[in-house]
């Protein structure tokens, strides 16, 4: 606004720049906060912060930059969430931290379970929305910012403020972690 | 955990993920291709990351963000950049944001004619190029009763899907006439319909993708939605509320 830029033409070049990445940034957040209500408040946030900051967007990649200013509104939430309680957001640790990293492949089995033709029953696909919201946070966020947004490794290290080595640990973990939840699912569901 | 890639001959399953996800530098590239091709171990374990990526991505997964959400973010966008309407409040200092978004939220009834689709700034650019053009030559003259017999038949002939062509008699709203035209590189079915002097537009296509509410561009109003596999998106110089009305009698005579 201060940059003498009409409100008009801002907001037009708002709405066809960053207003598309919205499903990507409400998506994030669903998984990150794995609350549809926070999720709703985060994503708003996030675009009224990112609107009211449009200037300091230097072209790039958009998506990148906007799912950036929301992760940062998710930490801030986090954050209020876990003043109001003493222990952690469900139990498990925030971080890495006591999560053994034993980098093995992945369990065999994934690719006999995962026919390629066939896509999922409704109930499956909730299913596996529920089996990423419940890896932890590091892993889960990596696992949704590469596979459902398509970042790139160094996107992700930049967005993550992490080391790319880290990033690269984390998915493979993450995926790993993944695929031993979602065959031991199957193999509930087969006996 | 069972069967481990890096068992053998060493490599690391960060490495095997970096290849599957083409993020793997250039010159070790061909190398590692060459050593997956001969060890049975790492190419089994790489077609396991190929499969949980298919499981992942084939399915969706991804969360939408919900319509009310994109209805309320639009209209604080919109509220945020435009002057404080005249009146008592005029002169305080701007508000913050948040209450001027809670604000908006309350009055959603009235957001839903600002509203936005999120998608497709090129599409309606050729929607309004269209439009323009079509109000350049002479409207249909048949009027509304050759729509029903003889307009239907040969629209569909050239389109592959079937629009409907409910009839509006009664609301106000003229069946005009309609024809086949292209939208985003396929068949678009257009009818037209008058209202007082204005024409409106309704171009329908199949299509899954669900852009909604109206958006204003370049003097003109145009308002999208999705049913039954079909887009509808209705181009006017009528105002927003106007065409909100129009969708509303459209899809109220649609057979159910």
């Amino acid at each position: 606004v201060e940059q003498g830029v009409p409100d008009s033409i801002r907001l037009a070049r708002f709405r066809e720049l960053i207003l598309p990445h919205l499903d990507a940034a409400y998506n994030l957040a669903r998984y990150l906060t794995r609350e549809p209500a926070a999720a709703d408040d985060i994503v708003q946030e996030a675009f009224l912060r990112a609107y009211s900051r449009f200037e300091t967007y230097a072209g790039g990649d958009a998506r990148a930059w906007v799912l950036q200013i929301t992760r940062n509104c998710f930490l801030t939430w986090a954050k209020s969430r876990q003043a109001q309680r003493t222990l952690p957001l469900d139990g498990r640790p925030a971080s890495e931290a006591g999560i053994a990293y034993d980098l093995a492949g992945l369990p065999a089995g994934i690719d006999r379970d995962t026919p390629e033709s066939e896509l999922m029953r409704r109930a499956d696909i909730e299913m596996v929305r529920t089996l990423i919201a419940e890896l932890p946070e590091p892993f889960r966020e990596v696992l949704v910012l590469r596979e459902f947004e398509d970042l790139s490794y160094q996107q992700i290290a930049d967005l993550t403020a992490a080391p790319i080595g880290t990033v690269m640990s984390r998915l493979a973990r993450a995926r790993q972690l993944f695929a031993k939840a979602w065959l031991d699912h199957a193999g509930r569901e087969r006996r | 955990m069972k069967s481990s890639s890096n068992g053998l001959c060493g490599t690391s399953p960060v490495t095997l993920h970096a290849f599957a996800d083409n993020e793997m530098k250039a010159e070790d590239w061909l190398a590692f291709k060459e050593h997956l091709s001969a060890c049975p171990d790492c190419l089994a374990a790489y077609r396991r990351i190929l499969a949980l990526r298919v499981l992942l991505k084939r399915n969706r997964l991804h969360y939408r963000a919900p319509d009310a959400l994109r209805i309320k973010i639009w209209a604080a966008l919109q509220a945020s950049s435009r002057p404080a309407p005249a009146g008592p409040d005029s002169r305080k200092v701007r508000r913050p944001i948040h209450r001027i978004a809670s604000a908006l939220a309350a009055s959603l009834a009235i957001a839903v004619t600002l509203t936005l689709a999120l998608n497709g700034p090129a599409l309606e650019d050729e929607i309004i190029a269209n439009y323009k053009r079509s109000l350049a030559v002479s409207l249909p003259s048949e009027g509304p009763s050759a729509a029903f017999r003889g307009e239907k038949p040969r629209l569909e002939s050239s389109l592959d899907f079937i629009p409907p062509i409910p009839d509006l008699t009664g609301s106000g709203f003229t069946y005009q006439g309609a024809r086949s035209d292209r939208i985003g590189r396929r068949g678009a079915a257009v009818l037209s319909y008058s209202y007082e002097s204005s024409v409106i537009d309704l171009f329908i296509w199949p299509s899954r993708a669900e852009p909604l509410g109206t958006v204003s561009k370049q003097g003109y109003n145009i308002l999208h939605w999705t049913r039954s596999g079909l887009k509808f998106c209705a181009i006017s110089t009528l105002t927003a509320r106007e065409l909100v009305r129009f969708r509303e009698v459209f899809v109220s005579k649609l057979p159910a």
